[in-house]
């Protein structure tokens, strides 16, 4: 590194920084007032709404046979709430009763709060036994729209009162829930009194007391709730000031022309990269720790109530640790911007990748809200998302020594990485060169296929989870199915070769291989399957899903009540010709001349285990669909795959069928399946008849630096 | 003569998502000599920038050897990038700093020597006569201020080797002609300019040598003396069109 370079690069870099308004105000400023702003706002209206609500005269009427006792029930309420606030500042609440002839009308019209419907046992007990009786000819267990909150358990002859209010008014719903606390209060009291009546002399309350004791600390309880959110919150606020001076650094730079001359000067790629990464951090951490500071000021100043007291019970100790593990959480963040704004051609286009970074880095440093997962998990190796359960074990005093070793390495090592990647991104030819134009825009058809590919399969992705979960015919098995496997896999893939006039030969892989090719498929069926169980294995450790949900879902997708021709025709056979020909045919043909070889196989594997419906299947389908794309890189055909991918699902169909546990294979099993499986890739390898015109796997680089 | 650039089977190739191999470049041979004007004289996506990219380092070739001052272009990029000033439509300046402290960023980055700073931004400013707009910040600036800020800071750390790609492109005649003379006074210096355009009568009027280049690939390369005896052409625009109707 040389670092005079990079010293003058920094230098730089703030000071374009601090003379360009947009980003000063957009970076600095902006977050400054807006934390103060937005919580003076939130204090003003929670006071201002709270203290509406209290001076609010709630309007309410009570029909009913059972009216008067509850009128009588909510003044006793109100006259035991008076003695007990008698000589203290809390405030009473004020409700009027009203007489109206149509309390529904004057609910809906606003007249009212709410209204109490209550009836006496008789009367209750005649109105449930018609609910009853409608339910059971109906079929319905409630045919009314609004929300009504059904009583369970009811013993006849007890009055019935049922609140009626608007859920989506604030006053009809605070007044309701004000009455139902009088009620509930006023039927404690009753209890008490038929208790007494019939003999117990002593309160319910002498017969046990119950007390609790928090072993925690206080230190402890407050870290508990302060380590779950301060990650996502510190990882917000560095994203806010951060972005827009990532976005500025590099593709701002590409966008005025000036990286083509900071790229011809006498520093090494890397210098540029770390220069404009540092800058990135050092606004980052400040922002953070204004940030900080600021809202430190704010809670004293009582603008924010945080629960226990949380930041004066933190112990220092923690508070340094806390900043100790975020500098790496900002290094990674400021390296993820920085290649984001490398990656993309303009400003508009980093605003366009922002949105998913954003969510990516909220949903991981978000982890420490799951709950029982420790730091000595596979959690550790997970960037920012180690971070987070760290912070938030750190906060209660668990110090993990060597974990939080691995969490910092695991950190440091993917900022190293991210800069690595943002390094040769300014070697990319693509990426500097502002005239290369889009021919395929112009060109259109086959041209602009590879363009739109996966645009497509997003759109086969939305259909497949949101069209048969919708329509009923086509929410069982059979409807799934069809609509699937002919309406979306077979259909679309038709539909693109002829939207974009592509030769089907190429676009599906219609090409003969050799004789060999065959046995070693043959041998694959089996150990790709046993390879695969393998696999489940091995994430079942890392994501753990309960049994009985397995056994379901084999359950739904291998119905006992079909027979074996028939699972065998729509789980083996079908998926085995028409999702090859979407996966293998024309998604491969689309994406071959953008993406090298490995990732190649990665990607369309990957994208292969997304389109299977549940979460636990993505790994084990997203390594088969891995297995049938290399196949198909090696053998340039289809057909093969065909093979593999039916004769796989059959093998599994088969010893479902009879019963045979895939799951009790001992490790002698998985040893030799994981030879043969070595053995038929390099069967593959040495008898391969490449996929046509494959990117080369490696390309040359500018290296010198 | 000194040989300061060497270009040997230089190739660049580049793969089209819709077009799938594009030869940028196709094994392009030439040398120049300090304080020779080497021009490379072709039509728009003749291959013109992207040789003149990757002598500047900006673009990695795809074989071929190249070198500056003796330094190889891939394996001492730092080294190349220090010997050289590369100008271009492209480049652009930057609009938040001022005159001089772009000329002053620039001589620091690129190594000049730290107690010669001061003397040699003193210089520039007086040769381009940019004194009096030295501290406005370059946003502010005319293009003819600009074109001028962009040469000084080019020129700032004295380098040997000097790549012009196309320095006139948007130019009005004034500025052109300016442009012109910088670049005669740069070889009457002893610098060795690389030297792009599309513009016959730049080529005429400015270089010891013209490479006709076309479809990525050097169709001659001599002075043009040489070149008009070889075509019986006198202008270079039929030199040209002798040259690339001949390929094709």
């Amino acid at each position: 590194m040389n670092w005079p370079a990079v010293m003058l690069l920094i230098k730089h870099e703030f000071r374009m920084l601090l003379r360009d308004r947009r980003t000063v105000v957009l970076a600095f400023l902006l977050p400054l007032i807006m934390a103060p702003v937005i919580l003076f706002g939130i204090k003003f209206m929670g006071e201002w709404r709270k203290e509406k609500l209290d001076e609010t005269v709630y309007t309410y009427s009570i029909v009913g046979s059972y009216a008067d006792s509850v009128r009588a029930m909510i003044h006793r309420a109100c006259m035991l709430q008076e003695t007990d606030n008698a000589g203290t500042e809390k405030r009473l609440f004020s409700f009027k009763e009203m007489t109206t002839v149509d309390p529904d009308s004057s609910l809906a019209t606003g007249d009212l709060h709410f209204f109490l419907r209550a009836d006496d046992g008789v009367k209750a007990d005649s109105i449930q036994a018609e609910e009853i009786s409608r339910e059971e000819k109906t079929g319905s267990e409630d045919s009314a729209d609004s929300v009504k909150n059904v009583v369970t358990v009811r013993y006849p002859g007890v009055p019935i009162v049922t609140i009626y209010f608007m859920g989506n008014r604030d006053g009809s719903r605070t007044g309701r829930s004000r009455i139902q606390n009088l009620i509930i209060d006023s039927r404690t009291i009753d209890r008490q009194g038929l208790l007494q009546q019939h003999g117990f002399t002593i309160e319910p309350t002498n017969i046990i007391t119950l007390s609790t004791l928090d072993l925690a600390t206080r230190e402890q309880v407050a870290g508990s709730n302060f380590g779950r959110f301060i990650t996502l919150f510190l990882m917000i606020l560095t994203l806010s000031g951060a972005t827009v001076v990532a976005m500025d650094s590099i593709a701002g730079e590409k966008e005025r022309g000036s990286l083509e001359t900071l790229l011809t000067t006498a520093v090494g790629h890397m210098d540029i990269i770390s220069a404009k990464q540092m800058t990135i951090l050092i606004v980052a951490l400040g922002i953070v720790l204004i940030q900080v500071v600021n809202l430190l000021i704010y809670v004293t100043l009582g603008y924010i109530n945080l629960p226990n007291d949380i930041i004066g019970a933190l112990p220092p100790q923690a508070l340094v640790t806390l900043l100790f593990l975020y500098i790496p959480v900002a290094i990674v963040i400021s390296s993820l911007l920085l290649m984001v704004s490398a990656f993309a051609k303009s400003y508009k286009e980093t605003q366009f990748y922002y949105l998913p970074v954003f969510f990516t880095l909220c949903i991981l440093s978000a982890a420490a809200f799951l709950p029982s997962i420790s730091l000595g998990s596979f959690i550790v190796l997970v960037p920012i998302a180690n971070v987070s359960v760290a912070i938030r074990e750190v906060m209660v005093g668990m110090y993990n020594w060597p974990m939080l070793f691995i969490t910092c390495f695991v950190m440091i090592a993917t900022a190293m990485y991210l800069l690595h990647l943002s390094s040769r991104m300014l070697s990319m030819e693509k990426l500097i060169t502002t005239q290369d134009t889009d021919e395929a825009d112009l060109l259109g058809g086959a041209a602009l296929f590879p363009k739109r590919v996966l645009i497509w399969f997003v759109g086969m992705w939305v259909l497949l989870f949101t069209i048969p979960a919708n329509i009923p015919a086509l929410a069982n098995l059979e409807g799934q199915y069809l609509f699937n496997m002919f309406g979306v896999f077979l259909g679309v893939s038709i539909l693109m070769i002829r939207v974009y006039r592509l030769d089907w030969r190429q676009a599906l892989a219609i090409r003969p291989v050799r004789p060999v090719v065959w046995i070693v498929i043959l041998v694959l069926i089996p150990v790709s399957q046993i390879t695969g169980t393998g696999v489940i294995t091995l994430a079942n450790e890392i994501f753990p899903f309960p049994e009985e949900l397995l056994e379901e879902f084999v359950r739904q997708i291998i119905p006992e009540e079909f027979p074996l021709w028939k699972v065998l025709l729509m789980i083996s056979i079908t998926p085995g010709i028409v999702e090859e020909m979407a996966f293998r045919g024309v998604l491969l043909h689309g994406l071959h001349r953008r993406l090298r070889p490995i990732l190649l196989v990665l990607v369309i594997g990957g994208i292969f285990g997304l389109f299977h419906t549940s979460l636990f299947r993505i790994i084990p389908t997203g390594y088969l669909g891995m297995i049938l794309t290399s196949v198909a890189v090696l053998t340039g055909s289809i057909f093969p795959c065909m093979l593999l991918h039916a004769g796989n699902n059959a093998f599994a169909i088969i010893l479902y069928h009879y019963g045979i546990q895939m799951d009790q294979l001992t490790w002698h099993y998985y040893v030799m399946s994981v030879l043969l499986f070595a053995g038929s890739f390099y069967m593959l390898y040495r008898f391969r008849t490449p996929y046509p015109n494959l990117l080369p796997m490696k390309k040359r680089q500018i290296n010198s630096e | 003569m000194t040989e300061t650039v060497s270009v040997e089977d230089l190739t660049k190739t580049y793969y089209d998502e819709s077009r799938g191999e594009v030869q940028a470049v196709q094994q392009v041979n030439f040398s120049c000599e300090a304080g020779e004007v080497f021009g490379l004289l072709g039509a728009n996506g003749a291959g013109k920038t992207t040789t003149l990219r990757m002598l500047a380092t900006i673009l990695a070739p795809t074989s071929g050897v190249a070198r500056i001052m003796g330094y190889d272009v891939i394996t001492e990029a730092i080294h190349v990038r220090q010997s050289l000033g590369f100008y271009s439509a492209t480049t652009a300046l930057y609009p938040r700093l001022t005159a001089k402290e772009t000329i002053e960023f620039f001589m620091r980055i690129n190594k000049y020597p730290a107690d010669k700073v001061s003397e040699r931004l003193d210089l520039l400013i007086e040769r381009f006569n940019i004194g009096d707009y030295a501290d406005a910040r370059v946003d502010k600036l005319s293009s003819g201020m600009k074109q001028k800020v962009a040469i000084a800071r080019t020129i700032a750390h004295d380098p040997p080797i000097l790549i012009f790609d196309e320095p006139t492109v948007g130019l009005d005649v004034l500025n052109a002609l300016e442009m012109q003379d910088i670049i005669k006074e740069l070889k009457e210096q002893g610098k060795t300019i690389l030297f792009s355009t599309h513009i016959m009568s730049e080529a005429e009027r400015l270089c010891d040598r013209i490479a006709i280049i076309h479809n990525g690939q050097i169709l001659t390369c001599n002075t043009l003396d040489i070149l008009r005896q070889e075509t019986g052409e006198h202008y270079l625009e039929d030199i040209f069109l002798y040259y690339v109707k001949g390929l094709s």
